[in-house]
């Protein structure tokens, strides 16, 4: 039987689109949003920035908001090669912060860049092995699309993004004030009657793509996306952030194992997700990575990547590009499929077959519930609802990494079984 | 003689149309009052389909008041709803038919300084048409509504989960019944609505009943050229967004609250 939900309280009705913006003077929406939070928290159940209290182990302490102790099997971290806490990586970040401080302190194009930015931007060429490429690096991910998207596009140019791509191509799209359009998720049919429609005068169009889609966790399917793109002069960006390191024969990533890499145009990697650390590189021809360098106005006008963050994400490419990277990601493709076996058959994981396993409960209403219901049990995952994913189709993400071992998966599964049954969102046949 | 006018049912406010209304649950004591604004309208409903669409942001802004903001789905993308409703019988007393509404509106930002449950979504009202008299006088009385009387027709698919709709001016929408299995829930929602008739007025809407909502594909819908769109282009209809479909067989209920000029 699954839980009763008649006396839940109303304030869990409310999704993150109802407090987006309010029309009169005061910011009324802030304050609407600061009492459901309030409301939330004073019945224990708000689910959300739980301060980690050590790095992102598979096993971590944190603890609630309200000070409540958690010990943690932790699936919601993207740290998928483990590299955020390797020895080698941390060492290397400390002989930095010895050498060069705490931070750049000046802008990249002025004094801001380092020996060791140099460092790694050969290193990330060398790793992707097109001739030609370079490397422009962004002190974070996200920033990468905002700015080299709305470097590069301008006022009637055109952009084009597949309906499930990230936030930061949407601003990136939005900053350029091109012409936004979209075509459906990972469809490049779609995709072509939107190419289509656009008019033949218009001298520059960009499709945006992702090579995993993080809520999801599907592939994108680049080599028809590209394909259509190419029929239709379109260039084309891939923003690699789940995938770089993880996915292809050599982890450079979907358009590597789509054999599609020296096609896409404009390729994101950030450093936040396989790399463990923090900031992101647009790599595409030299002459373009050295015109954003300048361009993009937010890595223009702000500082560059710390000296610490640097060395120890260079370290964790030089690992991820070798043997070790090699072992690491049969580990993480090995981890997923472990845990995408013993789920698929009993809930609803959509499409998944990366290291995103998304497991499909369905009502927003029971996202805050079903949180705290997992965090009590001492495990976490990524909730994500509506509006940024289709209206009943709430679901957790599960983050699977190199370094979570068999019990780990294994423990995982059964909690989001237990919670399936208790709420209900068990397969049919599963069902008491 | 009787008037025909509304079946609307808050007696404090307007007591001189006091009537109950056939199958609502007016007597719900959360239900007398909104923001210190009484009930006046309660509608109970045996048909609502409601479709939700992206179009061109600076389309919808082109039909939306100022200083309405409209909702940006998206970068560049409005979002725009019809909803095709069919009312109980005996609204506008005894023996009095079953009518119909297309309702046209953009969806804004709405007044959360309001006193009322978070609403769900708000509107700028652009176009009502409805087959009864009764209906359009009550529409334009008491929500300031921009309300055309015509001679609405709604053919619902078998299921109920897909209409068409047309008038004397021609097809309206056509729109197929396409999700194959409906997992109906009880549903309450609260929201903001805001009409332009006689000034910029705002209201607050309640509605409750058995749906099924979804974002999938629809294919094959049509929106056709037709003076209900209000100037809006149709052609910068660019997909549907989100669709949500009344059990058939139920009746879901529709409570509208006093309009206040807005910033009043």
């Amino acid at each position: 039987m699954s839980v009763d939900r008649s006396e839940w309280p109303e304030y869990l009705d409310y999704t993150y689109d109802m407090f987006l913006s309010s029309i009169d003077g005061e910011q009324s929406e802030a304050v609407r949003f600061a009492r459901w939070v309030d409301e939330v928290e004073r019945d224990g159940l708000y689910p959300f920035e739980a301060p980690r209290l050590e790095a992102q182990y598979p096993r971590v302490r944190a603890e609630r908001t309200d000070g409540t102790p958690l010990e943690l099997l932790n699936f919601s971290s993207y740290n998928y090669l483990g590299l955020g806490y390797h020895p080698e990586v941390i060492a290397a970040a400390k002989d930095a912060l010895d050498r060069y401080g705490l931070g750049a302190c000046s802008s990249p194009v002025q004094a801001g860049t380092l020996g060791l930015h140099r460092e790694l931007e050969n290193r990330l060429v060398e790793f992707i092995g097109l001739p030609g490429r370079g490397a422009s690096l962004f002190s974070s991910g996200y920033a990468v699309n905002t700015g080299t998207i709305s470097a590069l596009m301008k006022r009637r140019h055109h952009i084009v993004i597949d309906k499930s791509a990230h936030m930061s191509i949407l601003e990136g799209a939005q900053l350029s004030r091109a012409k936004t359009e979209y075509f459906e998720h990972n469809d490049p049919d779609h995709l072509r009657e939107v190419l289509e429609g656009i008019d033949s005068a218009v001298q520059r169009v960009l499709v945006c793509t992702e090579g995993v889609f993080s809520a999801d966790g599907d592939f994108g399917r680049l080599d028809e996306i590209v394909a259509v793109a190419r029929e239709h002069g379109a260039q084309v960006l891939v923003d690699e952030a789940h995938s770089f390191l993880v996915a292809g024969p050599n982890g450079r990533g979907v358009a590597e194992e789509r054999g599609v890499l020296d096609e896409v145009d404009y390729l994101v990697v950030t450093f936040s997700k396989a790399l463990g650390g923090i900031g992101g590189a647009l790599i595409a021809r030299k002459e373009v990575t050295r015109y954003v360098n300048w361009y993009a106005r937010c890595r223009m006008f702000s500082c560059a990547l710390d000296p610490a963050v640097t060395a120890g994400v260079t370290k964790a490419l030089e690992l991820a590009a070798g043997s070790e990277g090699d072992e690491r990601r049969a580990r993480v493709r090995a981890n997923a499929e472990r845990l995408r076996r013993r789920l698929q058959d009993r809930v609803d994981i959509g499409p998944s077959r990366s290291w995103i396993v998304p497991v499909i409960y369905g009502s927003e209403n029971d996202t805050i519930m079903l949180a705290d219901y997992l965090l009590r049990r001492g495990q976490e995952g990524s909730v994500m609802e509506f509006p940024a994913v289709p209206v009943n189709e709430a679901r957790i993400r599960l983050f699977v990494t190199s370094e979570h071992e068999a019990a780990h998966i294994d423990a995982c599964a059964d909690n989001i079984l237990d919670a399936a049954k208790h709420f209900g969102f068990l397969r049919e046949e599963d069902r008491p | 003689m009787t008037d025909p006018r509304p079946q609307g049912v808050n007696t404090k406010a307007q007591p001189d149309r006091a009537r109950s209304v056939v199958g609502s649950n007016d007597d719900d004591e959360r239900y007398a009052s909104c923001d210190s604004r009484p009930l006046t309208l309660s509608w109970t409903i045996n048909r609502h389909l409601f479709y939700t669409f992206e179009v061109d942001i600076d389309e919808a802004e082109r039909i939306v008041p100022a200083p309405l903001q409209v909702v940006e789905l998206r970068p560049s993308v409005a979002l725009m709803s019809v909803g095709v409703l069919r009312y109980e019988p005996g609204h506008f007393g005894p023996g009095s038919p079953v009518f119909l509404e297309v309702v046209g509106a953009i969806h804004v930002s709405p007044d959360l300084s309001t006193d009322m449950p978070v609403p769900t979504m708000t509107f700028s009202t652009f176009q009502v048409l409805s087959d009864s008299p009764d209906f359009v006088a009550n529409e334009d009385d008491t929500l300031y509504t921009p309300t055309r009387l015509v001679s609405l027709e709604a053919r619902f698919t078998g299921d109920g989960l897909g209409v068409e709709a047309w008038d004397e001016d021609g097809p309206i929408l056509a729109m197929p019944s396409a999700h194959t299995e409906p997992r109906w829930v009880h549903k309450e929602m609260w929201g903001q609505h805001f009409t332009n008739t006689k000034g910029l007025q705002h209201g607050i809407w309640q509605w409750d009943g058995r749906l099924f909502e979804h974002q999938k594909r629809l294919p094959g819908w049509r929106l056709h050229p037709h003076p209900f769109w209000s100037g809006l282009d149709v052609g910068r209809v660019r997909s549907t967004y989100r669709t949500m479909l009344q059990e058939p067989g139920t009746l879901c209920h529709e409570r509208f609250y006093a309009m206040r000029p807005f910033g009043s």
